[in-house]
């Protein structure tokens, strides 16, 4: 198990967002821009002082990043693009963070930008055939597994749609959001069917955005004079890809277990510890099941903990108190990042109106097609 | 496709799906082979599709989660109109269409 962010500590000392929003003529450089420019003011720091740039993009296209970076000045700093589906943020941000812990930088910036409708994916290009178009289609392959998992666990289909109620009421309070308002159960499951028991509103939606965070060593901290009561430590990182599946579980689940409980045992913390997660609810069957396969509740409680309010924003555990991906939007690129963001806002107690009480620990959860996840940890220094 | 559906390794004598993979997902050996399946297909879960979330779609449609071979359940089209025929666990017909590959519920004979 990798000691390194124990060894050589690694702040969050910036944020900054461009709201998400429904697809617009708004040229992706403006998105990204709003963002780091954003995080820049958030930490204090001026451009020059950034060593380095990860660029989350899953759908823009090849070499973004100095488009976009070169009308903050002229400072030839490290750029590079990261691509890894839906975690594409994470995983930049992963990289920020394991470039300032190894030493090679001091000051990094990990942004993610994106716009819907110019990303191509992989598979339709292996040279194999399938037995449905649908293989490859997140959104069959979650419709199947809320069937299962509800006929398994003797729920209903209102058990699972709590979940978009709980995250679209989240996001109305959130002014990054894409949806900013509440719904009822009876609007969720009312609203149009897209796969199996999945209906629209708990779907998340395409869109475009963009969110930057700016990690930093101690060193930099004391050097630069930035606010210490202002950042947020990460205590683990953890990546890693699915596995086939062993027994009856869905391998994608294993693969949520596995990457989070690695990020847990690399921090030195306990699942029922975690004050917040934002996880990947691209639909919302996922944050029960993940629930479950992180640790925060046991093994067929996920419902019963939403149910409860043990989720809510004030609950025992604040899961997605940004809205999630259902309520906050998924723009892929920006969407890990936007969570690191958020729990970021949290922890530091800045989170007007919908403040979770008393926030210490958080997991940051992702998901990328594939499936690949990526997990972090981050705590109040 | 023929029906030949999935590739056998002669290995470690895992399947794998498609037959034309580029090697054994269980052990990446390439000395695999193309064969047909080796057990009755089994239904182990379905839904409707409602949506257009693929091309070359039109919803409704059922899918389902086929097992193919023990530890192979792949998601595939289901010649059937409405999900009232189905049963989980129940054995499959596989269909060669100029579609494409499709399974449908056997034939009960008498």
């Amino acid at each position: 198990m990798s000691r390194l962010l124990q060894e050589r500590a690694v702040h969050v000392v910036g944020i900054g967002m461009h709201p998400y929003q429904f697809p617009s003529d708004t040229p992706y450089v403006q998105l990204g821009l709003t963002a780091v420019r954003e995080s820049l003011q958030d930490a204090g720091l001026a451009w020059p002082q950034v060593q380095a740039a990860y660029v989350g993009t899953a759908a823009i296209g090849m070499a973004a990043g100095r488009v976009m970076l070169r009308h903050l000045g002229s400072t030839g700093l490290e750029v590079a693009q990261v691509e890894n589906a839906s975690a594409s943020g994470s995983s930049a941000f992963r990289l920020a963070c394991l470039a300032v812990a190894s030493g090679q930088h001091e000051v990094v910036l990990a942004v993610g930008v994106d716009k819907f409708g110019h990303g191509r994916r992989a598979s339709g290009s292996d040279g194999l055939s399938s037995l449905s178009p649908t293989a490859t289609v997140p959104v069959s392959k979650f419709a199947l597994l809320a069937r299962r998992y509800l006929r398994d666990a003797g729920l209903s289909v209102e058990a699972m749609a709590r979940v978009a109620v709980k995250n679209h009421g989240n996001a109305a309070l959130n002014p990054y959001a894409q949806f900013r308002k509440p719904r009822s159960l009876e609007q969720v499951l009312g609203s149009p069917k897209v796969a199996g028991d999945l209906t629209v509103q708990q779907c998340c939606p395409r869109g475009e955005g963009a969110a930057a965070v700016i990690v930093a060593s101690d060193a930099a901290i004391a050097r630069l004079g930035l606010a210490r009561s202002r950042a947020v430590r990460v205590t683990a990182s953890v990546s890693i890809s699915e596995r086939l599946g062993q027994g009856d579980t869905p391998p994608i689940v294993d693969m949520v277990r596995d990457s989070a409980t690695a990020a847990l045992a690399q921090a030195g913390v306990g699942a029922k510890e975690l004050d917040l997660v934002e996880l990947h609810d691209a639909f919302s069957i996922e944050e029960i099941i993940y629930s479950e396969a992180i640790g925060v509740c046991e093994p067929g409680e996920g419902a019963h903990y939403l149910a409860r309010g043990d989720s809510a924003i004030g609950g025992v555990c604040a899961i997605n108190a940004s809205g999630g991906l259902i309520g906050m939007g998924h723009p892929l690129g920006p969407t890990g990042i936007g969570q690191v963001a958020e729990i970021t806002r949290q922890l530091r107690g800045e989170a007007t109106g919908r403040q979770h009480p008393g926030a210490r620990l958080a997991l940051a959860h992702m998901i990328g097609l594939g499936s690949v996840a990526v997990a972090h940890v981050l705590q109040r220094n | 496709m023929s029906e030949k559906l999935l590739a056998h390794c002669t290995g470690c004598g895992a399947y794998t799906f498609p037959a034309n993979a580029y090697g054994c997902r269980h052990c990446g050996s390439v000395q695999i082979e193309a064969v047909a399946l080796p057990q009755t297909p089994v239904l182990r879960n379905f839904i409707t599709i409602h949506g257009d979330v693929a091309p070359g779609l039109t919803p409704p449609l059922v899918v389902g989660e086929v097992e193919l071979a023990p530890g192979v359940v792949e998601e595939a089209l289901l010649a059937v109109t409405d999900e009232s025929l189905l049963r989980l666990g129940m054995p499959l017909e596989m269909l060669i269409t100029e579609q494409g590959v499709r399974f449908r519920p056997q034939e009960v004979t008498a």
